[in-house]
């Protein structure tokens, strides 16, 4: 009697332990296109940054900068952050001076690159159009994602975007808080 | 053209189980029993007897220039954040529009990005990408989204 017990009991077992691993595994499968690859976060814009006006508008600074080192990489509030040295070179919006730190929502966490979607992490020795917000405690200047960190990849574009920003900060147009309305 | 589903979405076994707190829970709340009136995907709180697929939570940053954010893991439990510097300034509609907008990601819909109004015309859906010019609830196009999906 004991002995058919105990075979019940290794039959539960091998059964409770067999759908532990078929779960477990469907969890790690579940909704991934493939492992170790780029997940994408999705944000909801407070505003529409497409629109260079409002990009003015909710920047507090706007230059074009040479990436000149990737300084660090901090998780903050769940979502991982990339630092970089970046060198001023011509301000548009804002007097910011030689090196600052440009921070950027997005990197590599436990085995994935994580990034805002449409945007790709900062290319050390590249030039960016950056337009980004201050975070005074942590002393660095956070890009607004895609749209606020264009690359330069030659002269003509560079001011052809110093053109562009240059007209979009005078017709800036200033973030204003929602206020609900049946739209 | 199914422009506003993604692959990439927090639903399990026909139901999102969610966790985590938020300042604006009751926000969250309206915008939950929006999506659930809605009735083939079930929005409920995560229970000893369940896992959770989704994890909402707060942040307090003047220097992002999101109020939502939703983050589909491979392994981990999906996420959702809001972010209270801005959410403290809107009202009622417009937080609850933001949890509407991000429970609309973990449903599978995708950002729809119409500046111009050239796809769906003006304020066609909870899923437009920008805050300040979206509808703050459900529209007839997220249903048909919504329907086409699930």
């Amino acid at each position: 009697m004991q002995n058919i017990l105990s075979k019940k009991m290794g039959v539960a077992t091998l059964i409770l332990v067999t759908m532990f691993f078929i779960y477990a595994f469907s969890l790690i499968n579940r909704d991934s296109s493939s492992p170790g690859k780029i997940v994408y976060i999705s944000p909801s814009y407070v505003t529409d940054v497409s629109n260079d006006s409002k990009l003015a508008g909710i920047a507090d600074n706007i230059f074009i900068g040479e990436v000149k080192a990737q300084l660090g990489n901090k998780k903050q509030d769940k979502v991982p952050e990339s630092q970089f040295k970046v060198e001023v070179i011509q301000n548009i919006k804002g007097s910011l001076i030689g090196a600052v730190t440009v921070n950027q929502q997005g990197g590599n966490d436990s085995g994935s690159l994580i990034l805002v979607e449409g945007d790709s992490l900062l290319e050390v020795g590249r030039t960016y159009l950056f337009a980004t917000r201050v975070n005074q405690e942590q002393k660095w200047n956070t890009l607004v994602p895609v749209y606020g960190d264009i690359r330069v990849d030659n002269d003509v574009k560079k001011n052809d975007l110093i053109d562009r920003f240059t007209r979009a900060y005078k017709e800036e147009i200033p973030f204003k808080y929602s206020k609900g309305q049946n739209k | 053209m199914d422009v506003s589903s993604s692959d990439l979405y927090s639903v399990d076994a026909g139901e999102i189980r969610w966790d985590g707190s938020n300042w604006y829970s009751s926000e969250r709340t309206s915008a939950i029993s929006s999506w659930n009136g809605l009735g083939t995907i079930y929005i409920g709180p995560d229970t000893v007897y369940t896992f959770e697929d989704l994890h909402f939570s707060d942040v307090n940053r003047s220097d992002l220039t999101w109020d939502g954010l939703y983050t589909n893991y491979p392994v981990l439990t999906d996420t959702i954040q809001v972010n209270n510097y801005y959410l403290d300034k809107y009202d009622t509609i417009v937080r609850t529009g933001v949890f509407t907008h991000e429970l609309g990601h973990a449903l599978s819909l995708a950002d729809i990005y119409d500046p111009d109004y050239s796809i769906y015309g003006p304020w066609p859906s909870v899923m437009y990408g920008y805050t300040d010019a979206r509808p703050n609830g459900i529209t007839s196009s997220d249903i048909d989204n919504y329907e086409f999906k699930w």
